[in-house]
This record gives structure tokens, sequence and C-alpha cells, in this order.
């Protein structure tokens, strides 16, 4: 299987993360010539990261890649099998997207000049990470994984989530965006050294870090 | 089951859909008192509609709440059963949520804006457009539902979008906004006939009416 795209976008991340868990074989490659060439519309008309292609089936949207990697390969599911508990899994992947990354995400295009400086602008996505992470802190689990003992698709959701949001409070004089939300804490301790986690959080952390360091 | 929130909301709109089709008994409320009272957050700390309550299970967030009823109440089926096929639905319910609902959302703000904001009017409805042309691409020829004979997730999240941009772009100067877009204009005029959307559009368009005027 092919993934276009990077593994420092989040959205890329959580597709990586899920064939790490299930240990499913892929190449992880940056279309040539960007992702708005005729030839990478031809596969995704978005133009965006990540997009799949499996033999001859073309999917893109990670919200869509991550289940249909479970319907695919059926072994060592992400999405539980029980209604209650898929829901749960979901819904803990859900608040990570909506309610933690896009605010981080905000604030990073800041850091990294994407976006212009703007400090009305990053003190609310600043409020709104942190009503994000106090809402996590409610639903996730303090580990091994975020609904207790399994690796899901939570899992996917909240680890690039986490990566963002704790690389830029810092920068915006939140120092610990972690502090006062206990369960969010030990569960991004705990899922460090998880297997399917480990590899990709280490590196992403050490691109992270040289990325920002050298701005 | 118990579903809190309005028709209106196109995310509530897509739950009551999915439980509407299957057949699944349940009963729409508004949280009395709001949605910021302690007993609605505890129920959804992100003080959202919709949100619903079936049995012991407490669930916010429409794109959860869809899949949950599927896995719950798995008659009459709206994934398709091949990995391939899923993908396919949930791309285009994710393409009416991400490129359409998203896009006409500002619109509805400018409305009463005095004076509107041009550039993101013309944001907006460029987005709009793009995300039609993106839709009719997905659609399936003949219809009448996106995926094609049957009734799927993706007309959850399609018909609530479309049924905002024909409400919307009008307001904004644009006469037919699913012009150029063969099937979709298809699509629209077939869940117009349907018994169950007719329906809920019907349901929609009285509260358009009362809550906003339009």
């Amino acid at each position: 299987m092919k993934i276009f795209g990077s593994a420092l976008s989040p959205f890329v991340a959580r597709v990586i993360l899920a064939c790490e868990y299930k240990g499913l074989d892929y190449s992880l490659i940056m279309p040539k010539g960007g992702m708005k060439t005729p030839e990478f519309l031809a596969m995704n008309p978005f133009g965006k990261m990540p997009t799949v292609k499996d033999g001859s089936t073309i999917v893109y949207e990670s919200n869509v890649i991550l289940p249909y990697l479970d319907d695919k390969n059926p072994k060592k599911k992400i999405i539980p099998a029980s209604a209650a508990a898929a829901g749960k899994a979901r819904l803990i992947a859900t608040v990570s997207e909506t309610y933690v990354q896009e605010p981080a995400l905000d604030l990073f295009r800041q850091i990294v000049g994407r976006a212009p400086k703007d400090k009305a602008a990053a003190k609310k996505a600043l409020a709104e990470m942190e009503f994000g992470l106090d809402i996590l802190n409610g639903y996730i689990k303090p580990g091994p994984c975020a609904t207790g003992k399994s690796f899901t698709i939570a899992d996917c959701y909240v680890i690039p989530a986490l990566l963002f949001a704790t690389a830029a409070g810092p920068v915006f004089g939140l120092k610990d965006p972690l502090k006062g939300r206990p369960n969010v804490k030990k569960y991004l301790a705990a899922i460090k050294k998880h297997s399917a986690a480990k590899a990709h959080m280490t590196e992403t952390k050490k691109i992270m870090k040289s990325r920002l360091s050298a701005l | 089951m118990k579903v809190y929130g309005a028709i209106l909301s196109p995310y509530v709109c897509r739950v009551l859909l999915a439980l509407r089709h299957k057949g699944v008994k349940h009963d729409v409320l508004m949280p009395e008192g709001g949605m910021k009272t302690p007993e609605f957050l505890a129920l959804n700390p992100m003080a959202k509609m919709p949100t619903i309550k079936d049995g012991t299970t407490v669930l916010p967030e429409s794109s959860v709440i869809v899949e949950y009823i599927e896995s719950k109440y798995p008659k009459k089926a709206i994934i398709p059963g091949t990995a391939k096929g899923a993908a396919t639905a949930r791309l285009i319910a994710t393409v009416s949520d991400q490129y359409i609902q998203r896009a006409i959302s500002p619109l509805l703000k400018q409305r009463n804006a005095k004076p509107r904001d041009k550039a993101a009017v013309k944001a907006s409805l460029a987005g709009v457009q793009h995300g039609l042309s993106i839709l009719d691409g997905y659609l399936v020829s003949g219809g009448p539902w996106a995926m094609g004979k049957r009734f799927t997730i993706a007309d959850c999240y399609a018909l609530p979008a479309l049924y905002f941009v024909n409400l919307i772009t009008p307001l904004f100067g644009v006469k037919d906004p699913f012009a150029g877009h063969k099937k979709v204009k298809k699509y629209w005029a077939a869940v117009k006939r349907d018994a169950l959307t007719k329906q809920a559009m019907k349901e929609m368009k009285a509260m358009a009416k009362q809550w906003f005027g339009i």
C-alpha cells in the first residue's frame, strides 16, 4: 500500500499509526511536484494528504481511510466490535480532532508563518485548545491506551493532536498544556512506550523540534 | 432513544434520517433550559446538538452517532458491506460535510451582515461550487440515492448540505446553485420525491421560516 503524504501531517500520522498497529506493509511517499499536479489531482481532486493507493483502490480523507483499513484488514481491529465501545473510541477521536487539534494547528500556522501573527487570534485558539484538553481529559483513560487496554482508532487521533498541542502551547506561554489534566498526562506517558506509537512519536518529535528551533 | 436537538441543524438531520430510515424508535427533544445547564453539560460537555441517549449510552457528535446507530441497529444498513463501497459512501458523507456544509455555514452569518463581507461571500460561494462539482463526480448515475438503489450514510450527509445550499445561496444572488452539476440536479429532484426525505425537508422548511424568516 502506498501512503502519499508526510509523517509530520497529523492527518497522515493517523494512517501511519493505524498501519503500524495492524502491522500492514506501506510506503510513505511525497508525490513528485507536490499535490496539485494533474497526476495527483486525478487521484485526489482535493490535492491533499493523506491519499492511499491500495491495489487499484484509491482512498482519501483520513476519516474514510481508517475505517477502510479496518474493513479491508480485519485482524487487529482499531474500531471495537460493540456499538457502545466503538462510539466511545470514535468520540475520543472526534474530540481530539475538533477541539484539540484544530486550535493547536491554528497556533502552529502562526508559529511557522503560514498564518499572520495575530495575538487576539492566538489567545482565542489557545483558550479553545485548553477547553478541548479539558474535554479530552474527561473522556480519555490514563492508559495504556485512550479507551483502556486496547489500541484503537482513538489513539490514532489523540497522538498527533497531543504532539501538536504540547509543541504549540509553550510557544504561546502555556508551559505545560497537560498540567491539571491528569488523565491526558498519564496517557501520553504510557502511549509513548506502545509498540505501535513509539517509533512514530520519537521521530515526529525530533523533526518538530528541529523545525521549530530553525525558525 | 432520545435525540436532543432540532432537525434544522444539519448535524441533527443526519441522525434523524438514519433513525427514520431504519425505523428505530426515538424522541426528539430540546433540552430544558438550553444546552448550558449542568444537566445537559453532563451529557455533552461541548454543549451541542445532536446528543443522544440510548439506554445508558450517551453520545455527542453526529459523525459518532450515525456510526453508532449503524452498529447498534444493523437492519436496513446505511454503510455498504464491502470495504470499497463503505469507503465511497463515507467519502461522499465527508465531502458533503467538509466541503459543502462547511463552505455554506459562513453565508448564514453574512445573511444579515451590514455591510456584507464581499470577499468572504465570494469565497464561500466558490467553495460551495467546488464541493458540488466533487460531489457530482461521486454520485452514482441513475440514482435515485447517492450510492444508487439504496439509501446510505452518504444521503444522511448530502441531503441537509444540499438543502442549505438551496436555501441560502439564492439570498446571495445565485439563481440555480445546482446548474452545471447534472447528477446533483437529478439527485435533488429524486430526494424531493421520496417520502422520507420529502418529509424531512418539509419540517426543515417550516423551522427555517420560524427561526430565520427564510
